[in-house]
């Protein structure tokens, strides 16, 4: 049995998995640990990570769709949903080729505050790639089991996690190997992306630069130019970076006065957000405070972070990786039956019915543990009513139209009766996986229904059946040539590839590269298939650990040998 | 099913039938509870679904005092008069508040009244005094989610 957690980020993910009883990060690219959550399509078949950044033979790839889970938003014809789902099966094969083993089921790890919607949405994407989902857990949760592991430490903790497109903030109690969420709330548009944005439209303004006469690769080069200047900031008082566009060279820059100026609103949500969650877990005081999510690694985060809580930082595991850790540690846990280590999860939004009034009566309170069963009986206003309808909602606020709209369904088939008579029970379930089950049922008749909620935006179940339908057909395609075949057609892909970035690379790896790229191509000509497989691992070594500097040197026009030499002279 | 939904609630953690519960060993027993479901194997979602239900029941005053006073076969009285014109008061005084900060501290003070009532009902042993409390607490409680619910909504 081989299963992983899977951090399916909306800006990076990444697969870990327990052997030998210690956590594993798969590495790619030549020993990193994520790969971006970036897939670009060239002649419809998808590219994902550092690749689909650089390809500039594809259209203009596509960043950050895990924010549109659970909507029916397209980008470039493209749903979330599919998006996600290549991401999940290009992280899928390069595990089984690292590993060597074939991913029998996976732990993906979803936003705590994801509605129902963005929890089916995820869920179908890995049905898609073809991964047996064997929970979906929250991401806050997966830290704080991989922090709780680590550490062996009983007591309240809180889990920060400030990630590229949403926020999260857990508190959990651990006691001896049971992890209890006591309350958790977030927002699932706060991120780095969002601090992403205003240093680029500050930039944009400061050069009289035009957004709107901007291509959609311009743009994402202006967005990538701008997250860079953000992560290396640093200590230091100011980051410049060119920016090309038009043929022109523009002086992008950020200093620690703008980025505390951009964060500064979204640094006190997140501490809003906090605030209300301590509130809600009904604890006197925290034992410390896990970081989670690449935001937290800047000095400004940790900083106001610190200051706020006024407890015990922990910030000494990758907060890139400690979600992914977290999540193969679970499924670990489930695949050999650990007795030692129990999680017990909430619901993290409130799930009520519509009444007539447009309120909301609601039903399952957010931080509930899961899974749980709530009741509820309805009857008839009208004599000889029919049917009743319902409208089930999530969210916090009073009024109906303010929250997210779930699912509308019909008990229908009530007798007529005079009106108060019949006895409709609604009866709402949330799984272990966060997901939500109704049933509807007349109580005095027994006419009975269970409802699916089908999301009423993202993929309807047609969409659903037929796009498994077709990765169902190309499955088999794919089973029927051979693997040599596929290992040719890729590394053809790769060849032109390496060959477009030859010239990025600093001069030894460059001469290295160059060479093996020429017994590459004869290897690919006299299909030399272990000499293929052996040259395509070396290359991959050589291009891997320079692949983040092209695409840095790329975006600001520098050679990357001026880069390097930068960084030696420092 | 029926039968497991009809087990007696603190009977079911071993803790004292009454609304003055000690929270911190319900807790305790509720994780043992937990883990022992657990360690028994395949965990009955079904029991594990009641466990939850039974612990979140008991662990909120609200739902906790109206188990118990169903129980104890007790209808939920009307409000005492002097109550139920002091809580009308309420009501209008928070309904004429204009700005976000005074609508925060009549939260903060409503929310001080919620759990000295709580304290309230936990000295009571008189079931028909307690009755009469507990209405009180119902109100201020969901007078309480909807103010909540406002400073909650203010973005
Ligand atoms: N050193 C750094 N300094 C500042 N910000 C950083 C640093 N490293 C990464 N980030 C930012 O962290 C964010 C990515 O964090 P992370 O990889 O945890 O998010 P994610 O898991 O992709 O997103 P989410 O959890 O929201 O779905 C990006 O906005 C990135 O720019
Ligand atoms: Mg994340």
């Amino acid at each position: 049995m081989f299963t992983v957690g899977i951090d399916l980020g909306t800006t990076t993910s990444v697969v870990a998995y327990i052997e030998d009883g210690a956590p594993k990060i798969v590495e790619v690219d030549g020993g990193k640990i994520t790969t971006p959550s970036v897939v670009s399509y060239v002649g419809g078949q998808p590219i994902v990570g550092r690749e689909a950044i650089l390809n500039g033979n594809s259209s203009a790839p596509l960043f950050s769709m895990k924010r549109l889970m659970g909507s029916d938003e397209k980008v470039a014809g493209k749903n979330a949903v599919e998006v996600s789902a290549d991401i999940l099966s290009h992280l899928k094969r390069i595990t089984e080729a690292k590993v060597g083993k074939q991913i029998d089921s996976a732990i993906i790890t979803v936003p705590a505050h994801f509605s129902d919607l963005q929890r089916t949405a995820t869920k179908q994407a890995a049905s898609i790639a073809g991964i047996k989902v064997l929970r979906l857990i929250n991401e806050p949760t997966a830290a704080a089991l991989a922090f709780g592991i680590d550490k062996n430490k009983n007591g309240v903790f809180a889990v920060y996690d400030f990630g590229g497109g949403t926020f999260d903030f857990s508190v959990l109690r651990l006691v001896d190997g049971i992890f209890q969420v006591l309350a958790t709330g977030g927002d699932n548009y706060l991120g780095g992306d969002d601090i992403d944005n205003k240093i680029a439209e500050y930039n944009f303004q400061k050069q009289g630069i035009n957004k709107k006469e901007l291509s959609e690769k311009d743009m994402i080069a202006a967005h990538l130019v701008s997250k860079l200047m953000k992560e290396q900031l640093g200590e230091s008082d100011s980051v410049h970076k060119k920016y090309i566009y038009d043929g022109q060279e523009f002086d992008f820059e950020l200093t620690a006065d703008l980025l505390e100026k951009f964060a500064e609103e979204l640094i006190r949500k997140t501490l809003d957000i906090s605030t209300q969650v301590l509130k809600d877990a009904k604890i006197h005081s925290i034992d410390g405070v896990v970081l989670a999510g690449g935001m937290t690694k800047s000095p400004l985060v940790k900083r106001v972070v610190r200051d706020f809580f006024k407890t015990q930082i922990y910030d000494d595991l990758n907060p890139e990786a400690v979600v992914a850790v977290g999540a193969a540690i679970q499924a670990d846990g489930i695949v050999t039956k650990n007795k030692n280590l129990l999680l017990i999860d909430v619901v993290p939004l409130t799930l009520g019915i519509e009444t007539v009034g447009g309120a909301v009566d609601k039903i399952i309170h957010r931080n509930t543990p899961i899974p749980i069963v709530e009741k509820r009986e309805y009857t008839t206003y009208q004599d000889n009513q029919t049917g009743i309808k319902f409208r089930v909602v999530q969210g916090e606020r009073a009024l109906a139209k303010d929250c997210r709209s779930l699912a509308t369904f019909e008990l229908s088939g009530i007798p007529p009766m005079p009106a108060g008579m019949p006895r409709v029970i609604v009866e709402f379930g949330v799984d272990v996986n966060g997901l939500l089950n109704l049933k509807a049922y007349e109580k005095t008749l027994g006419i009975s229904q269970t409802i699916t909620v089908e999301p009423s935006s993202g993929l309807s179940n047609d969409e659903m059946i037929s796009i498994l339908q077709k990765a169902f057909e190309n499955a088999e395609v794919d089973a029927e040539k051979s693997k040599e075949i596929t290992i040719q057609i890729e590394c053809e892909r790769m060849l032109k590839f390496w060959d477009s970035l030859l010239n990025d690379l600093p001069e030894q790896a460059h001469n290295e590269a160059e060479q093996k790229l020429g017994e590459l191509s004869n290897a690919l000509k006299k299909k030399d298939f272990t000499e293929i497989v052996k040259l395509k691992t070396i290359l991959e070594n050589i291009y891997g650990q320079y692949l983040d500097d092209i695409i840095s040197a790329r975006l600001s026009g520098k050679a990357i040998s001026d880069i390097q030499e930068k960084q030696l002279c420092k | 099913m029926e039968c497991k939904e009809s087990r007696n609630y603190f009977e079911f953690f071993d803790v004292p039938a009454s609304f003055n519960v000690d929270e911190a060993a319900l807790t305790l027993a509720y994780l043992r509870k937990q883990q022992q479901l657990h360690a028994d194997g395949d965990v009955d979602d079904a029991e594990t679904t009641f466990l939850n239900s039974a612990y979140k029941t008991l662990s909120n005053p609200i739902s906790r005092g109206e188990y118990f006073l169903k129980l104890q076969g007790i209808d939920i009285d009307a409000m005492p008069t002097e109550a139920a014109i002091e809580m009308f008061e309420l009501r209008e005084q928070y309904d004429a508040l204009q700005n976000d900060e005074d609508r925060e501290h009549f939260q903060l003070e409503l929310e001080k009244k919620n759990e000295l009532t709580i304290e309230k009902l936990k000295e009571t042993s008189d079931l028909s005094e307690f009755a009469k409390i507990f209405c009180v607490l119902r109100f201020i409680n969901s007078f309480l989610e909807k103010v909540r619910t406002d400073v909650y909504s203010r973005d």
